[in-house]
C-alpha cells in the first residue's frame, strides 16, 4: 500500500504538477493570512469611517423606530380594531412589504421638492461634500432606514400587548379597580418589556439587511454602499479587494452579534424570569 | 353545488384582505397567462424618434399619453406592454426560486425534526445562522461574483439559496408540535407505520399552517428581485456586472421584458423621467402586495375553519 501510494505520488507530481498546486495553494492562503494584518492596516481608517457614518445612520433609524414603533404598537394592542388599530397595522404591513429603494425614491423626490428647498439647498442629498452630520443629509436616510425595523417592533409590540392584555394579573388590576392608564403603565408595560427587548436584534438586522440598497440611492458613504461597490469593482479577485469586502461584512456581522448579546443582558433585566427559568 | 359556491363567496367578501389580494392579482395572473389580451402594443414595438408633446418637438422616453398609457422607455417602447409580457419571466423565475427555499428548508426541517441528536443540532445551528444573513448581500455577492450574464441557474443559486432558513425553522418546529399531539402517539402505538402517519396526520396538519407562507415567500423572492434590479443585477443580462451598470445612467437593452431589468439605472432618473422607475417598481409592489394580502387572507381563512 505503501509503495502503491508512493508510486500514485510520484506519478502526480511528475506528470501532473498535483502536489506543487496544493503546496503552492496552502503557501499563497497562508500568506493571504498573513497579509490580512497589513491589509487591515491599510483599510481600517476607511473602513472605521464608512462603519461610523452607517451606524450614525443605523442608529438614529432605529431610535426613531422606538420612539415611534412603541406607542403605535401599543396603541395598536390594546384598541386592535379600533381605527387608530387598524391603521397602525395597515402601515406597519406596508412598511414590510415595500421595496426598499421604492421608499428610499418617494422620501428623496419628498425631501428635495418640499422639504429642502425651505433649507435652501437643494441637491444635498447626493452630494458626497456635505458632512454626514448635517441633518438635512442624515434624516431622510434614517427615515428610510427606520421603515422597516418601525414595522417590525410595531407589530411585535402589538402582539405582546394583546398577550399581556388577555393575562390573569391584567384582568385582577382590572377587577381591583385600577385605572386603565394605571393597568397600562404599572402592570402592562413593565411586562412586555422583554418582548420589546427581543425585537431590536431582528429590528437592527432589516436595518443592516437594508443598508447597502438605501446607501446607493443616498449616495452616503458607508459600509453598504461600500459594500456594493467592492463588490462589482473587484470581480478580478485581488486579495484587497476581496480582504475589503471581508472586513465590510464581518463589521456588520459583529455589529450584530453584539447587539443579540445587548439584547440577551437587556431582557434578563428587564424580565428576571427568564434567567430563573435557565438556571 | 350553487349554495357552496355561494357560501365560498360569502366567505370571501368578509375576508377583505382575500379579497383585494385577489383583485390585485387578476391582472397580474392575465399578464402572465394571456399577455396579448391586455397589452396595448408589441414589447418590443418602437415608436417615433420625435414626437410632438405640448406643442414642442420631444425625443423618448415620451411620459405616460394616450398612445403610451404609462409612458415609454428610451427606445420609445411602450412600457405598460412591456410590463405586461415581462410579467411570465418575472413570476416564473419567483416562483421557481421560492420553490428552491422551500424544498431546501422543508428538507431540512423534517431531517432536523426526524433525525435527532447531532443532525438536528447542525441544522438548527446552520438554520439560526443563514437567518442571520441579509438575503439583498447574500444574493448580491453570490450573483455578481458568478456573473449575472450567465444566466437563470445563477440566479436561481442567489435567490434560491437565501431564505431557506425560515421554512427549515417553520417545518422544524410544525412537525415537533405536531409529533407531541396525542392522536400521533395514538396512531404510533396502534403500529401505524411511518408512512401513514406522513400521509394522514403529519401533512394533513402541516399544509395549512404552511400554504400562506408560501405565497408569503414567493412575495419575498420578488421584493428581492426588485432590489437586485434596481441595483442592476436582472435576468437577461449580457454582461458581467460593471460599476456603470450599478451607478445608473445607461438603459440596458432587454432581449427579454423582465421587471428587474427595467428597474436596472433608473436611480437618478426619478427627477428627470420618473415614469421609468416608477412604473416597474409599481408593478412589484402591486403583485406584492396582492400577495401578501392573499397570503393574509388564507390565514384568516384558515384560522376560522380551524375554530
Amino acid at each position: 500500500m505503501i509503495f502503491l501510494a508512493a508510486g500514485l505520488c510520484s506519478f502526480l507530481t511528475i506528470y501532473r504538477p498535483v502536489l506543487r498546486a496544493v503546496y503552492d495553494g496552502l503557501e499563497a492562503y497562508l500568506g493571504f493570512l498573513g497579509d490580512l494584518v497589513a491589509l487591515w492596516q491599510a483599510a481600517a481608517p476607511f473602513i472605521l469611517a464608512d462603519y461610523a457614518n452607517s451606524m450614525l445612520a443605523a442608529g438614529t433609524a432605529l431610535g426613531l423606530a422606538l420612539l415611534v414603533g412603541l406607542p403605535a404598537g401599543v396603541l395598536a394592542g390594546a384598541r386592535p380594531n379600533s381605527a387608530g388599530g387598524t391603521l397602525v397595522r395597515l402601515l406597519s404591513s406596508l412598511g414590510i412589504m415595500t421595496p426598499t429603494f421604492m421608499l428610499a425614491l418617494a422620501i428623496m423626490v419628498f425631501f428635495v421638492l418640499y422639504v429642502l428647498p425651505l433649507t435652501g439647498v437643494r441637491f444635498i442629498l447626493l452630494s458626497s461634500q456635505e458632512s454626514t452630520l448635517d441633518p438635512r443629509r442624515l434624516l431622510p436616510v434614517a427615515l428610510t432606514l427606520a421603515a422597516r425595523p418601525l414595522a417590525y417592533v410595531t407589530s411585535q409590540t402589538a402582539a405582546a400587548t394583546r398577550e399581556a392584555l388577555a393575562a390573569d394579573y391584567i384582568r385582577t388590576a382590572h377587577a381591583k379597580g385600577l385605572a386603565g392608564w394605571q393597568v397600562l403603565a404599572g402592570h402592562m408595560l413593565p411586562n412586555i418589556g422583554a418582548a420589546v427587548a427581543g425585537t431590536l436584534p431582528p429590528a437592527l438586522l432589516f436595518t443592516l439587511g437594508s443598508l447597502p440598497i438605501i446607501e446607493f440611492v443616498f449616495n452616503w458613504p458607508g459600509v453598504g454602499q461600500e459594500l456594493l461597490y467592492r463588490i462589482v469593482a473587484s470581480p478580478q479577485a485581488s486579495v484587497a479587494g476581496a480582504a475589503m469586502v471581508g472586513f465590510l461584512l464581518t463589521s456588520l456581522g459583529m455589529t450584530y452579534m453584539l447587539a443579540v448579546v445587548l439584547a440577551a443582558a437587556l431582557q434578563r433585566v428587564l424580565d428576571p424570569r427568564s434567567t430563573a427559568i435557565t438556571h | 353545488m350553487r349554495a357552496g359556491i355561494a357560501m365560498q363567496l360569502r366567505r370571501l367578501v368578509r375576508t377583505p384582505s382575500l379579497l383585494l389580494g385577489i383583485l390585485l392579482l387578476v391582472p397580474v395572473a392575465m399578464a402572465v397567462g394571456v399577455p396579448g389580451w391586455i397589452a396595448p402594443h408589441d414589447p418590443e414595438l418602437r415608436g417615433p424618434a420625435l414626437q410632438q408633446i405640448d406643442g414642442r418637438w420631444a425625443a423618448p422616453p415620451y411620459p405616460p399619453s394616450r398612445e403610451y398609457p404609462l409612458g415609454s422607455d428610451l427606445r420609445a417602447r411602450d412600457l405598460l406592454s412591456r410590463i405586461v409580457y415581462g410579467a411570465r419571466v418575472t413570476l416564473l423565475l419567483a416562483l421557481v426560486a421560492a420553490a428552491i427555499r422551500i424544498l431546501i428548508g422543508a428538507i431540512l426541517g423534517w431531517a432536523a425534526a426526524t433525525f435527532r441528536g447531532a443532525v438536528e443540532r447542525w441544522i438548527v445551528i446552520a438554520a439560526d445562522i443563514s437567518a442571520t444573513l441579509p438575503s439583498l448581500l447574500f444574493a448580491f455577492l453570490l450573483i455578481a461574483t458568478i456573473g449575472p450574464h450567465r444566466g437563470l441557474p445563477v440566479f436561481l443559486i442567489g435567490l434560491g439559496f437565501t431564505g431557506w432558513a425560515a421554512w427549515t425553522q417553520l417545518i422544524y418546529s410544525g412537525i415537533r408540535r405536531i409529533q407531541a399531539e396525542p392522536y400521533m402517539e395514538a396512531a404510533e402505538a396502534i403500529g401505524t407505520t411511518r408512512r401513514s402517519r406522513l400521509r394522514y396526520y403529519l401533512l394533513p396538519n402541516l399544509l395549512p399552517a404552511v400554504l400562506p407562507v408560501i405565497v408569503q415567500e414567493i412575495a419575498a423572492v420578488l421584493l428581492l428581485l426588485a432590489e437586485l434590479g434596481f441595483l442592476g443585477i436582472y435576468l437577461g443580462s449580457s454582461s458581467p456586472l460593471r460599476l456603470s451598470d450599478l451607478l445608473g445612467g445607461e438603459q440596458p437593452q432587454l432581449p427579454i421584458p423582465e421587471w428587474g431589468g427595467m428597474l436596472a439605472g433608473t436611480r437618478l432618473e426619478i427627477f428627470r423621467w420618473s415614469w421609468l422607475p416608477i412604473v416597474p417598481a409599481g408593478a412589484f409592489f402591486m403583485t406584492i402586495l396582492g400577495l401578501y394580502l392573499l397570503a393574509d387572507g388564507l390565514r384568516q381563512q384558515l384560522d376560522k375553519a380551524k375554530s
